[in-house]
């Protein structure tokens, strides 16, 4: 007792203080919270923390790469990958390490799953005419991933006690239900819109022509594409011109250049 | 958190001047003794987002009432400590959040959170606790939080504690024992 007391209940305040920070710290990420990544904080967007969201993303892109039966060519690897790379250097800060999976199927179709992990049909590029429109439907899909629509919507559908079981577990019965929501990948009108102006506004800071956008939108109506079946991803409402309107729409800043993808595109698709 | 009563040899340990008991203490006394710790909330509620201003106003009326008596001292001593940390704390997280507001370099990361988790706990707790030692005081009780009661009654009813309080002044004779 005496003076001696004074000091270990200093000791005592110093580690509490120093429990309650770091406890926090590692702790809290594995609580769902309403966190968004742009720093705000939404009470009722209680959803995964980003490293929870990243753990989702690394469990289904292996559920992915183990269905797929043929690897592409480097050459389409290659090819994607100067496309991503002209949007992520220009993206700036964010929360996801992107990844990009090039999967082999005639299917036109590319998909955001939870953690920035982006997946992209060969049909996709066998049905776009520049690497800019792939370059627009993958600036679309970083705006899903941006915007946290696919985990958002999981989460929704399915409720955070069941998606933290397939991380905690992957019972098959579950993985496979996530696996299904991951793939229908129907957003809301407005988490589209939002997709769409996020993607706009990418492509213009990457120097791609955000008319791309529409220019693929337009493609797809002109060639009857089933819209309901395989672009039910991209276009949620297909009936809905206000999207492609609104791409068309959109107002590059004074003194824009494009600058052009530097890939053989005819080669490209020659070889898929 | 706290610790109700020193310790019963404290109370005859010759080290330390005897503690003031509640009928020993003016009403004025403990109103003062109070008001070390509700000015300070006026002062913090003043100087949001900055938090200096209720430490400038805590050292003041700690240098204005010190001298007034032993009980009063120890409780705006008690208030003036134990809202040191708590100020720097706050310092830190102001300085910290403008980093991460102006600075790429800076994130929004869970050791920001936690920090902020932590801050206002000991913010929480700093001030549940002031409020139960103000209305103890105005009771003319000691209240001891944990380090800063003990530190306050260490350096205000230590005997090496030379200075000079209002009341004590008669007590301190010009009549000296032989020896």
């Amino acid at each position: 007792m005496g003076r001696t007391s004074i000091w270990v209940d200093l000791l005592k305040l110093l580690v509490s203080f120093a429990l309650l920070w770091l406890g926090y710290t590692y702790i809290s990420p594995m609580i769902p919270t309403g966190w968004l990544p742009n720093g705000s904080w939404d009470p009722d967007a209680i959803t995964l923390s980003i490293e929870q969201e990243e753990d989702l993303g690394e469990f289904l892109m292996e559920i992915f790469e183990i269905q797929q039966s043929e690897k592409v060519s480097p050459k389409v690897d290659s090819a994607l990958w100067v496309i991503e790379n002209r949007l992520l250097t220009n993206l700036g800060p964010t929360d996801y390490e992107y990844k990009f999976m090039i999967i082999d199927d005639p299917m036109v179709n590319a998909m955001t799953l939870p953690g920035g992990n982006i997946i992209v049909y060969t049909g996709l590029l066998a049905v776009s005419d520049t690497p800019e429109e792939v370059a627009a439907v993958l600036a679309h899909e970083i705006g899903h991933a941006e915007q946290r629509h696919v985990v958002d919507k999981i989460v929704a559908e399915l409720g955070i006690t069941f998606v933290m079981a397939v991380l905690t577990g992957g019972d098959p019965g579950l993985v496979r239900e996530i696996t299904q929501a991951v793939v229908s990948n129907v957003f809301s009108r407005s988490q589209e819109q939002e997709a769409d102006q996020f993607g706009l506004d990418l492509l213009e800071r990457s120097h791609i022509d955000p008319h791309a956008l529409a220019a693929f939108f337009r493609k797809l109506n002109r060639e009857n594409l089933s819209y309901d079946a395989e672009m039910e991803w991209l276009m949620s409402h297909p009936h809905n011109n206000s999207r492609i309107k609104a791409s068309l729409a959109y107002k590059v800043e004074e003194g824009f250049q494009a600058e052009p993808i530097a890939i053989d595109w005819e080669a490209l698709k020659s070889s898929l | 958190m706290e610790e109700m009563n020193p310790p019963m040899e404290t109370q005859i340990n010759p080290r330390y001047y005897p503690l003031p008991q509640p009928d020993e203490i003016p009403e004025r006394e403990r109103e003062d003794a109070m008001g070390g710790y509700l000015m300070m909330f006026a002062a913090v509620a003043s100087s949001l987002p900055l938090p200096i201003i209720n430490l400038i106003a805590a050292i003041i009326y700690y240098y204005v009432n010190r001298k007034k008596s032993r009980f009063i001292h120890f409780h705006s001593l008690q208030s003036l400590l134990s809202q040191l940390p708590t100020t720097f704390m706050n310092w830190g997280l102001l300085y910290w959040a403008i980093m991460v507001w102006t600075s790429t370099s800076w994130e929004f990361d869970d050791y920001f959170k936690g920090y902020i988790f932590a801050v206002v706990v000991a913010n929480l707790t700093y001030v549940i606790f002031s409020l139960i030692a103000a209305f103890r005081a105005k009771k003319g009780r000691m209240y001891y939080f944990i380090f800063f009661g003990k530190l306050s009654y260490d350096m205000v009813f230590s005997v090496s504690n030379t200075l000079v309080y209002k009341g004590e002044r008669e007590v301190s004779s010009e009549n000296k024992p032989p020896f």
